[in-house]
C-alpha cells in the first residue's frame, strides 16, 4: 500500500489517473478497494485527483488549440489538395516502363562452343604478346638507358617557366588579350563585344 | 454536480478521444485502397485515399505540431506522411490498425525533420527576423488563438517542450493523439509496461513543472 498518513501519494494518484484513462486496466496499478473507498471519502485526496485530471485535460486542450490555431479549415483543405496533387504527380513521374518481354534469342557465351574458342585464342594471343614484349625489353642489346630517354625530351627553359612560375594578374590578362586577337577567335568577337570589361564594371 | 459525477466526467474526458477516427473503419478503407492499387485502379484508390486524409489530417497536424512547432515543417511532415503511406499502401498489413501504421510513419518523419533542422541550424545562420515572411493567420483572433496567446497556454507548451524526447513522444501519442498505451507500444515498438513508465514520468514531470511555476 502506498498510502502516506492515510492519504494517497502523488505517484499513486498519477497511476490511478492514467489507469482510468487507459483502455486496458492493469491490475498492478489499478486502485484497490480501500483506495477507491478513500478517494470517495477523502476530500483532500479527491481534490488532488481532480486537479491532476484537470491538468491533463488542460494540456491536451492547449496542445490541440495551438495546432488548430495555425491549421485553419482552409489551410487543411489546401494541405489535402496538395497531398492529392503530389500523389498524382508521383504517379505520372514514377511510372516504371515495362521491360521488353519478347526479346529475341540472346546468344550466351556458354551456349556457343565456337565463341569460347575465339575468346580463348584472344586471351592466349594477349598473354603471348605481353610475354614476348617483356623478354625483348630485358635483352642486353635492346635495353633502353634512362639517360637516352632523358636526352630525347626537349626541355626548353622558357616552357618550364611557363608551366611552373606563377603568373601575375597582368601577365595572365595580357595573354588572354593576345589569344582573343588571334584569327581563330574571330567568330567569338561579337560575343566578346557584348561582354562588359572589368574596368567598365569597376568604374560604375 | 456531485463530486463523483465530476470525477467521472474528467476521467471520461481523459480517456475518450474528442475527434478520433472511428476504430477499424479506416483500416477497412486502407485495405480497400490496397486492393484497388493491386488491381491497377489507381484513380479509384486515390479518391478513396482522400477520405482517409480528411479523417486523419487534423490529428496528424496536432501530433506533428508537438514535435516541430513550426507551421511549414508541420505541413511538410504531414504531407510527406500521407504521400508515403499511399506510395507504400501495398505493404499495409491488415492485422495492424491503419492508425498505428500511419502514426508510426508520421512520427518517424517528424523525428527526421527535427534532426535535419538541427543540422541546418548548426551550419547555416538563421535569417534575420524582420526579413522573414509573415505567417498567414486568420484575420480575427479565434478562441484557439486567444488560448494560445494566454499565459497558461505558453506555460503548458514550455513545460511539454522540456520533457525528454521519449517521454514527450509517449505523452504526445497518449494524451494528444489519444492513442491507448497498447497502440502506442505498437507504434513505437516498445513494451506496454515501458510506455506506461514513460507516461507516468512525463505526467509527474509536467505536474512538477506546472505546479512549481504557478
Amino acid at each position: 500500500m502506498t498510502m502516506r498518513q492515510n492519504h494517497l501519494s502523488d505517484d499513486r494518484l498519477i497511476d490511478i489517473c492514467l489507469d482510468r484513462a487507459s483502455d486496458r486496466h492493469d491490475t498492478a496499478v489499478a486502485p484497490t478497494e480501500s483506495e477507491e473507498r478513500h478517494l470517495r471519502s477523502c476530500a483532500p485526496c479527491e481534490e488532488r485527483w481532480t486537479r491532476l485530471a484537470r491538468l491533463l485535460a488542460d494540456v491536451r486542450e492547449v496542445a490541440a488549440a495551438q495546432a488548430d490555431a495555425h491549421f485553419t479549415p482552409d489551410r487543411l483543405a489546401r494541405q489535402r489538395a496538395r497531398v492529392l496533387q503530389r500523389i498524382d504527380h508521383e504517379a505520372r513521374h514514377g511510372r516504371v516502363l515495362a521491360f521488353p518481354a519478347a526479346l529475341g534469342h540472346v546468344p550466351t557465351f556458354t551456349s556457343r562452343p565456337r565463341m569460347r574458342w575465339v575468346a580463348a585464342a584472344a586471351a592466349a594471343g594477349l598473354f603471348i604478346g605481353v610475354a614476348a614484349e617483356h623478354v625483348t625489353h630485358w635483352m642486353p642489346g635492346r635495353r633502353v638507358q634512362p639517360a637516352a630517354v632523358a636526352n630525347t625530351v626537349d626541355v626548353r627553359p622558357d616552357a618550364l617557366q611557363l608551366a611552373t612560375a606563377p603568373l601575375s594578374e597582368e601577365e595572365f590578362l595580357g595573354r588572354i588579350e593576345l589569344a582573343a586577337e588571334g584569327a581563330a577567335s574571330a567568330a567569338l568577337r561579337p560575343l566578346d563585344d557584348l561582354t562588359p570589361r572589368v574596368w567598365e564594371v569597376a568604374a560604375r | 454536480m456531485s463530486r463523483t459525477t465530476s470525477r467521472r466526467t474528467l476521467a471520461r474526458a481523459a480517456a475518450r478521444p474528442a475527434q478520433a477516427p472511428p476504430a477499424g473503419r479506416d483500416s477497412a478503407v486502407a485495405a480497400e485502397i490496397k486492393a484497388l492499387v493491386l488491381a491497377g485502379k489507381r484513380e479509384a484508390a486515390r479518391d478513396r485515399f482522400a477520405e482517409i486524409v480528411a479523417v486523419h489530417q487534423r490529428r496528424a497536424t496536432r501530433i506533428a505540431y508537438q514535435y516541430l512547432r513550426d507551421v511549414h515543417d508541420v505541413d511538410e511532415a504531414v504531407q510527406d506522411a500521407f504521400v508515403k503511406v499511399f506510395a507504400h499502401i501495398t505493404n499495409y498489413r491488415e492485422d495492424l490498425p491503419f492508425d498505428v501504421w500511419f502514426t508510426r510513419i508520421l512520427v518517424n518523419g517528424c523525428l527526421d525533420l527535427r534532426k535535419a533542422r538541427a543540422r541546418r541550424l548548426r551550419w547555416v545562420l538563421p535569417a534575420p527576423a524582420d526579413g522573414a515572411p509573415p505567417e498567414p493567420v486568420a484575420p480575427q483572433p479565434s478562441p484557439e488563438e486567444r488560448l494560445l496567446a494566454s499565459e497558461c497556454g505558453r506555460r503548458i507548451a514550455a513545460a511539454v517542450d522540456q520533457l525528454p524526447e521519449r517521454q514527450r513522444t509517449v505523452f504526445t501519442l497518449c494524451q494528444i493523439a489519444e492513442q491507448s498505451t497498447s497502440e502506442v507500444s505498437r507504434t513505437l515498438g516498445l513494451r506496454e509496461a515501458t510506455v506506461r513508465v514513460h507516461l507516468f514520468r512525463a505526467v509527474r514531470k509536467l505536474r512538477t513543472l506546472l505546479e512549481h511555476e504557478s
